[in-house]
């Protein structure tokens, strides 16, 4: 599969604007992938996860004239399936959190078995960062969020978030770095 | 400041990751189904509006023949604000454009604990429309407010408002609906003040902190 493109997203989310219904399944091939593994880390089951996936498409051709042009629209996909799966599992009378030590879990049954080594080791490096930069690690790479929205979600300056930021991710690679030699 | 670049070897790593999870079984035709007849519902109400204007146009001759000087309303042009030209300003920029006219921004665009971003649309070349995308986290509360401000004195309306006016319930001297949803306070407002409009759309975390910003907003 491609990186993710952000332009080719953007693209998709402007062509749904002009009322192309075909560009849903594009940002569903682009994107569900992304979308499942965040609803099903808030969730916690897959059937769930599918339940609240559902549930953001219909909120993003609902709310699919507020997205400005020119902004993240991979973020405020990503912001949607957020705020869906942790309404769902307050409406479940669950306790809504994102409890990031259960949260890198991805390699049940349906996951891609020539992947899954892989994939283990990614979610041990990360079980070795501390839950804050965990955090910091999860508002960048699965929300997507800048550094100012991270500073804006936990109420610090831009510049400590940044800071906070780089040192979570220069922790991370060097684990990275260790498992690869 | 400058935005920080993702890290390559994370980003590749989590690529990778996301690859090999399970592509969610979604069925989509309930939501295509849905999306299908909203672009239809738009576009008729755009079809309407096309066919409105020789309508206007035939009534207004009637007026004149008639005498009578009661048509201000019918001369309203319609836009939504996705079609409208779009231009970000600085609170400063605004400030140089408006006087003090939007000196109750003044307090985001200072505070540490706030941002705003100030948009300014226009339709055929004429300004109709200030947005403001106001943002703050203190203690007791996170907010976000969209507030849009009339610059046309009525020449021109976004139908993205249509409604708006005529929200349920009354806060003073503004009308106004929420709903709580995602676990947040999600309040639209309307209110007019000196001939100018005021669009409000509110999300907050407490139910409380809407009812003071309406009051500071309005002059």
């Amino acid at each position: 599969m491609p990186p993710l493109d952000h332009g080719q997203l953007n693209d998709m989310l402007r062509d749904l604007k002009a009322g192309n219904v075909d560009a849903l399944d594009g940002i569903l091939s682009a994107i569900g992938r992304r979308m499942f593994a965040l609803a099903r880390g808030i969730v916690k089951n897959n059937a769930d996860a599918e339940d609240v996936i559902q549930e953001c498409f219909l909120k993003i051709v609902r709310g699919i004239n507020s997205f400005k042009d020119g902004t993240n629209g991979y973020a405020w996909i990503m912001r949607i399936v957020r705020n869906t799966s942790l309404d769902f599992v307050r409406k479940n009378k669950r306790t809504a959190t994102e409890d990031l030590d259960e949260f890198f879990h991805l390699t049940d049954e349906r996951y891609s078995a020539d992947r899954r080594h892989e994939a283990l080791l990614l979610e041990e490096m990360l079980q070795k960062l501390s839950e804050f930069e965990r955090r910091m690690i999860y508002y960048r790479y699965y929300l997507d969020f800048t550094v100012r929205d991270i500073a804006n979600e936990t109420g610090m300056s831009k510049s400590a978030a940044g800071r906070a930021l780089l040192s979570a991710e220069e922790k991370l690679k060097k684990f990275l770095g260790e498992t690869e030699d | 400041m400058i935005e920080m670049i993702k890290d390559r070897t994370i980003e590749r790593a989590f690529q990778r990751y996301f690859d090999g999870a399970a592509a969610p079984n979604v069925d989509l035709s309930a939501v295509k189904a849905e999306f299908r007849a909203s672009v239809k519902r738009r576009q008729k109400i755009r079809r309407r509006l096309r066919w409105q204007v020789p309508a206007f146009a035939a009534a207004l001759l009637v007026a004149v023949i008639l005498g009578f000087n009661f048509l201000p309303s019918l001369f309203i042009k319609h836009y939504f604000i996705a079609e409208a030209s779009a231009e970000t300003v600085s609170y400063t920029e605004l400030k140089e454009y408006y006087g003090g006219h939007f000196d109750k921004f003044g307090n985001f665009a200072l505070a540490d604990n706030a941002s705003a971003d100030y948009t300014l649309y226009s339709v055929n070349g004429e300004r109709v429309l200030l947005g403001a995308e106001l943002r703050l986290v203190s203690d007791f509360t996170k907010l976000r407010a969209n507030v849009y401000i009339d610059l046309s004195n009525g020449k021109y309306f976004a139908d993205d408002f249509e409604g708006y006016a005529d929200l349920g319930k009354r806060g003073g001297s503004y009308v106004y609906e929420w709903e709580y949803l995602n676990g947040e306070y999600v309040c639209r407002a309307y209110a007019e003040r000196n001939e100018t409009r005021y669009y409000v759309d509110y999300t907050a975390q407490d139910d409380e902190s809407f009812f003071e910003f309406m009051k500071k907003l309005l002059p």
